[in-house]
């Protein structure tokens, strides 16, 4: 039984872990891909504070 | 005073859990016996109707089997004959407090979805809890906002005859109500995750995206205890289903809302003690994380001096919470309702044409939900479901989490250093647990403390800001593995 369980959290670790990472690793390249276009459309420097 | 935090707050902790699983034995003892004498009812104790349960109390179920509905009058004529002023003193004397919490006794479902008999001096020691809870806001200062209500719900919910937290003659209470609207559909975690969206300022995070990476490895005091809850099941007396192991390990990402939301979700009957719990130790975050910090740098280390970051253009932060959603949508849909709501939130501050609503979901909104949410985690904290082993796994599981997400994020920042252009001060790791903003506060205190010139607070703030999205989208994950 705690073998089983164990097996399953193991998986819980290794996917849930795998997403969070992949998802902040898609969320820095989106963010730096936007800093650059709006570098290319010249609106970085719009209102910057 | 301030030294004696932790441990004024681990003896009240410890001891209400101890007094409470002395009280969960008696009850489960109690239950056997009463499962016992169910077979042969005893003439002396009435059945009572089990608690939240409102087709139990209908007058239908209530009169025997086979007896005909009498006309009104009759009625009517059977009250007047019946009463007597010794009779009418004894029910007042019997509807007192003090007789109820001396000879009460109510039928309640534990857990495990068991019927329990609480005894009155369980409810009175949970309003004991509940007056503790009280003391730790007003006096101690933890968390005041949250702990106060709280307290507060604990109090009124344990309150006898009253049942403002279960059903009375078909009517629900006060604070079943506010359960039902909002806690337990998780719609009130939802309404605050707005109000921290718009309170939120992600430009930190722009300016310095691969920071975000901290709010991911602190995710680890979240996933690693899920093991550590299914370990303790080796320990007699603990029974942890998957489930209830997820909902656990939230506090590892030491937000309240995100707990709340994911106790409701999966382990509705541990909600009361989750949220406590994360609400505790995101107060002790000053005191927890120091010393794993100091145990995990070297001086060289916490003096390291980090880039400034550059200016970010209104542009990218009014884009910032459409790129987030998008994302979530498309990769973990599950974590929607929480990054979606945050992003509205922000959304809402950052486009700067609709100030009253940023305004109102800042400050009105956010407050009545809060306080309407706290009320409803409070309506949580019965006898049958505070007083169990479970609750003492909790504490310690909650404090595990807690450690292993800020040591994750320290030591990545590490292994980051390694490989960056950029010097990456590790302190700054600790507060990739969410904890806004006290973990990116102390993250800078620390740093000060090494090298009182060194500012880190807006890098700390990257990382604290990016282990709120790194915590929904954990919790988003867990949904998507149970649902």
């Amino acid at each position: 039984m705690i073998s089983e369980l164990l097996s399953k959290a193991l998986m819980i670790i290794v996917v849930g872990m795998g997403v969070v990472f992949s998802f902040i690793l898609l969320m820095i390249m989106a963010i730096q891909l936007n800093a650059r276009v709006l570098k290319m459309l010249g609106k970085d420097k719009e209102q910057a504070k | 005073m301030n030294q004696n935090k932790p441990l004024i707050l681990l003896v009240t902790l410890v001891g209400l859990i101890v007094i409470g699983c002395l009280g969960y034995f008696s009850l489960r003892a109690r239950a056997i016996s009463s499962g016992a004498v169910q077979a042969e009812p005893a003439s002396s104790e009435k059945p009572v109707a089990v608690k939240n349960d409102p087709g139990n109390e209908s007058p239908a179920a209530a009169r025997p089997a086979g007896e005909a509905p009498m006309s009104q009058e009759k009625r009517d004529q059977a009250n007047l004959k019946d009463f007597s002023f010794s009779r009418f003193l004894k029910s007042i004397v019997k509807t007192t407090g003090v007789n109820a919490f001396l000879n009460g006794k109510q039928t309640a479902l534990d857990a495990a979805g068991k019927p329990v008999t609480v005894h009155g001096w369980q409810s009175l020691l949970m309003i004991l809890v509940g007056l503790v809870l009280l003391w730790l806001g007003v006096a101690k200062n933890f968390e005041p906002l949250l702990l106060i209500p709280i307290g507060f719900g604990t109090l009124l919910v344990n309150v006898p005859i009253a049942n403002m937290g279960g059903m009375a003659n078909g009517v629900p209470g006060f604070l079943k109500i506010i359960y039902e609207s909002g806690v337990g559909n998780e719609f009130f975690p939802l309404i605050i995750f707005m109000g921290i969206g718009a309170l939120t300022d992600f430009g930190p995070l722009i300016a310095k995206p691969k920071l975000a990476l901290l709010g991911a490895a602190a995710q680890i005091g979240v996933f690693g205890t899920v093991i550590g809850a299914v370990l303790m099941n080796l320990i007699p007396g603990f029974s942890y289903t998957l489930k209830e192991a997820c909902a656990i390990s939230i506090i590892g990402g030491a937000d309240g809302p995100t707990s709340i939301y994911i106790a409701a979700n999966l382990a509705t009957h541990l909600l009361g003690p989750i949220a406590v719990a994360a609400y505790s130790y995101m107060a002790l975050v000053p005191l927890i994380q120091p010393p794993i910090m100091m145990a995990l740098t070297t001086q060289r280390e916490r003096k390291i001096r980090m880039k400034q970051a550059r200016p970010v253009s209104k542009t990218e932060k009014i884009l910032f919470p459409i790129i987030i959603t998008m994302l979530t949508v498309l990769l973990i849909p599950a974590a929607t309702p929480l990054i979606g709501t945050l992003a509205f939130g922000n959304f809402i501050r950052e486009i700067g044409i609709v100030d009253r609503l940023a305004r109102t979901l800042q400050n009105e909104l956010l407050n009545i939900t809060s306080i309407l949410l706290s009320l409803g985690v409070g309506a949580q904290m019965t006898p049958e479901k505070f007083m169990q082993p479970a609750t003492l796994g909790i504490v310690v599981l909650g404090l595990v989490a807690f450690s292993l997400g800020s040591a994750g994020g320290i030591v990545i920042a590490k292994l980051m250093n390694v490989f960056s252009r950029d010097p990456i001060n590790p302190l700054i790791g600790s507060a990739g647990v969410s904890a806004v903003p006290m973990a990116a506060r102390v993250s800078h205190t620390m740093g000060q403390k090494a090298d009182p010139g060194n500012y880190l607070i807006m890098h700390a703030m990257a990382a604290n800001v990016s282990g709120v999205i790194g915590t929904a989208i954990a919790a988003g994950v867990m949904i998507a593995l149970f649902n």
